[in-house]
């Protein structure tokens, strides 16, 4: 072989390594957390986390639902749902078809919930151009993984470390109302665009 | 004479030697722990307006005369205060600043509101922290790894 391949396969090696390493740099999955407050405070927040310190941090969190990233109950729309119970109900939903499983006609609002592409949808559209529109988007295996706690148990920390896993990017919750908007997404980026 | 001269020469390079070889542990501990910075500036007239630094050494130097200088007992009763102190909390702590070492740069956190403005992000292995309200600016700056080594610490401290 002469030099100038030599060099040639030396430099393709190099370049590849190098790019390997890049990849593995930038493979870092960042959550990015947006508040827009239009109220008299007007506050503007943004998170911008790694995963891994969105983790590390969870044993910090006490409050009375959650302890040390575990917590009891799930609260949706203002009433608690046992883990047990909803354990059962996912176990069933996880093994069924794409489709939406729940539309609740409201008064003021629709929330709608559907499985779909891998992910579990939940909509919340209201009725007048006051209310709340909520949509959040949590891949099935983050179900899985919050849900793996023991007894009545949700396991924040798994939940969180499925995300990380599942290689999903995109908007994962957007909560928008008169006064507030609120933005959560994921992706393999450090600032938040 | 020249057996007199070749012992000076000798004790000459050797002092040499010793001080810059102590120059350069200095410089490498201050390059490794680097520097805290803590910045204030107060908006109204005649504010106070200082910046104090403190070598990330520091901290090291204390931790070594905590370990080596301080009576036994006195010792004890530390390590049951950082303990008691810091209860459960060290481990995670130690493992926040571990993380945050080895995050890319970022601006973490960003808070915007009418009265003040809060950052706090990751530069160059450095933490800086910037709060400016209608009182004050300040402003921090802490190497990551100083942090880590300090909570780490505390947490061998405390056993």
């Amino acid at each position: 072989m002469s030099l100038r391949k030599i060099a040639l396969l030396g430099a393709l090696l190099v370049t590849g390594a190098a790019s390997a390493a890049a990849a593995a740099a930038t493979a870092q999955r960042w959550i990015h957390i947006h508040v827009d407050e239009e109220n008299g405070a007007g506050a503007r927040v943004t998170l911008n986390l790694p995963i891994g310190l969105v983790e590390a941090a969870l044993p910090m969190v006490n409050t009375d639902k959650f302890r040390g990233g575990k917590g009891a109950r799930i609260r949706v729309n203002g009433e608690d749902f046992d883990c047990r119970h909803l354990r059962s109900l996912w176990a069933a939903l996880r093994e069924a078809q794409d489709a939406p499983y729940a539309i609740v006609e409201e008064r003021d609002q629709t929330v709608r919930v559907e499985k779909s592409g891998g992910f579990m949808l939940i909509g919340v559209t209201p009725k007048t151009s006051r209310g709340e529109r909520v949509s959040m988007r949590v891949p099935l295996p983050v179900v899985d993984a919050l849900l793996s706690g023991a007894d009545d148990e949700t396991d924040l920390g798994a939940a969180l470390r499925a995300l990380a896993d599942s290689g999903t990017t995109g908007e994962l919750v957007a909560v928008d109302d008169d006064q507030t908007t609120v933005r959560i997404w994921i992706d393999d980026r450090a600032d938040s665009r | 004479m020249a057996t007199l001269k070749r012992f000076a020469i000798g004790l000459f390079v050797a002092w040499g030697v010793l001080v810059l070889g102590t120059a350069a542990v200095a410089g490498a501990f201050l390059i490794h722990d680097g520097i805290m910075t803590v910045s204030v500036r107060e908006k109204d007239h005649g504010g106070a307006h200082f910046t104090v630094p403190v070598p990330g050494s520091a901290f090291r130097l204390a931790m070594f005369v905590a370990e080596t200088a301080m009576p036994a007992g006195e010792r004890i009763r530390l390590r049951r205060e950082v303990a008691r102190d810091l209860g459960d909390i060290q481990p995670v702590l130690a493992g926040l600043a571990r993380e945050l070492k080895n995050c890319p740069d970022a601006v973490l956190v960003e808070v915007h509101d009418r009265d003040a403005h809060v950052t706090i992000a990751k530069r160059g292995g450095t933490l800086r922290i910037h709060v400016d309200d209608r009182d004050a600016e300040v402003r921090v700056s802490v190497p990551a790894s100083m942090l880590s080594f300090a909570l780490e610490t505390l947490g061998e401290i405390a056993g």
